[in-house]
């Protein structure tokens, strides 16, 4: 007696009809039928498990990096590396203190769409190491006063074909900290979402700064203990609603905050 | 949800780019939980990144209260780190010992509840309430961790087990949605259920 093929039996778990033969060996074969009730259990457990696991809050993360007092505490091992950015960075001689042992990586041209920060992303990956800031703040959004005083402002530079105008993101000084306010209404509705990024200039370290609803204008906190000197890099992209924090690589705007 | 019509195979592959940046794609579970018990930190950035979407979701489903889920995915961390010289990576993987964890916590959380619901009775002298009813803490982790192994699955094996999971279609319609040939969309399938059932097993969850 030759037993079903292991793929019907997987299609039997999952409710689908098969032919004769393999039911009749199914009615009498202790071994198939076994076999076909963990796969059954696999499928049911499937079909309850959630499509995307829910991501937790922003603020989690942050909490954990407080409570273990782990929080502002720079990786200063990276701080020496200094990649070149596409875009006209900054005077990167007054932006970042010349050190010894410089490792000057270049970075993808600009105009390859989707490919920004995949660009940035294999540059950091390159710096074995490269640590990740995550200091995640509370939900961006909060609305400013106006008399916030303008300390730096970019162009975010459209990455890809579907964005037709820059965005601009400007720092204010606010009583409350700083803040930075992120026009992207030129960003079209998108599945997803898009999340706003603050990236060091050797692109070793990314911070989130939150979420933004398509076409609109958010304002974000600065996160303590993080200075826009820093992290002048002012990034935009396109999440999957996956539950990763990582960035997804798929940067949609990006500019060089100028003092 | 739209989650199944985003372009298939992009988001979490990047087979160009080799390491991805912050998140070095090349890096084990396993190194992952080595430099996590050594106490560095970035293995703790990469443990939360990987599995906090795993202990959320578990947390969330079983308290169904978003507040005390996200306080327990903060506990679960700390408590893990802080306990990380307690961990045996020969004795299982470092998402199966933080699901450990979160069960404990969720399992505090009922407790604490009917602690205070019994509480209340006493206090204001009704008759005792019913306790509330843990819920199946075993099956939702199993759930979850489920989920996640079927999210690591790579394309296009993830696309049609989504598409015979959740939008009930039989292995010759998915085949002809994607233009495969249909042996190959029922291979997939087939390895795919066993590699999820592996992780099943693995991380000793009881079926
Ligand atoms: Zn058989």
């Amino acid at each position: 007696m030759s037993h079903s093929d292991p793929t019907t039996l997987a299609l039997v778990a999952l409710g689908e009809d098969i032919d004769p033969a393999d039911a009749a060996h199914l009615a009498q074969c202790e071994q198939c039928l076994t076999e076909v009730a963990e796969l059954t259990e696999v499928v049911t457990l499937g079909r309850e498990a959630p499509i995307e696991l829910a991501p937790a809050p922003e603020h989690v993360w942050a909490g954990i990096r407080a409570e273990l007092g782990l929080l502002g505490a720079p990786e200063g091992s990276d701080r020496g590396r200094v990649l070149t950015l596409p875009t006209a960075a900054p005077a990167p001689a007054a932006e970042v203190p010349p050190q010894p042992d410089t490792t000057v990586v270049p970075m993808r041209p600009r105009r390859r769409p989707m490919l920004g920060v995949a660009a940035v992303a294999a540059a950091a990956g390159a710096l074995v190491g490269g640590g990740l800031v995550w200091a995640a703040v509370d939900e961006g959004g909060q609305p400013i006063g106006p008399q916030g005083q303008l300390v730096a402002q970019a162009v975010l530079d459209p990455l890809t074909a579907d964005v037709a105008q820059p965005g601009q993101a400007e720092v204010l000084d606010s009583p409350d900290g700083q803040v930075i306010r992120v026009d992207a209404t030129a960003l079209p509705a998108r599945d997803g979402f898009y999340e706003v990024w603050l990236i060091d200039e050797g692109v070793t370290k990314l911070v989130a700064l939150g979420a933004l609803p398509a076409g609109s204008v958010g304002t974000f906190t600065v996160p303590p203990g993080i200075s826009i000197e820093d992290f002048p890099v002012v990034d935009i992209s396109l999440e999957p609603l996956d539950g990763d924090p990582a960035h997804s690589k798929e940067s949609l705007m990006r500019g060089v905050l100028e003092v | 949800m739209s989650v199944l019509t985003l372009p298939p195979a992009v988001r979490r592959t990047a087979p160009t780019f080799g390491t991805i940046g912050v998140v070095l794609t090349d890096v084990t579970d396993a190194q992952v939980a080595a430099g996590f018990r050594d106490g560095d930190e970035q293995a703790l950035n990469e443990a939360y990144r990987r599995w906090s979407g795993l202990v959320h979701a578990t947390a969330l489903r079983a308290t169904g209260n978003p507040e005390d889920a996200a306080d327990i995915t903060q506990t679960v961390f700390v408590n893990a780190w802080r306990g990380r010289g307690t961990y045996r990576p020969e004795a299982g993987s470092l998402p199966g010992w933080l699901m450990t964890i979160t069960r404990r916590r969720i399992a505090d959380h009922w407790e604490s509840r009917s602690r205070d619901a019994r509480t209340r009775a006493a206090v204001e002298a009704t008759e005792p309430v019913e306790e509330a009813v843990p819920p199946e803490v075993e099956r939702i982790a199993a759930q979850m961790l489920l989920a996640d192994e079927l999210d690591r699955l790579g394309e296009p094996a993830r696309r049609i087990v989504r598409m015979a999971f959740y939008e009930d279609l039989t292995h010759s319609q998915i085949a002809d949605r994607l233009q495969m040939p249909i042996g190959t969309v029922k291979s997939h399938i087939r390895r795919s259920l066993d590699r999820l059932r592996a992780r099943m097993v693995v991380e000793d969850v009881a079926l």
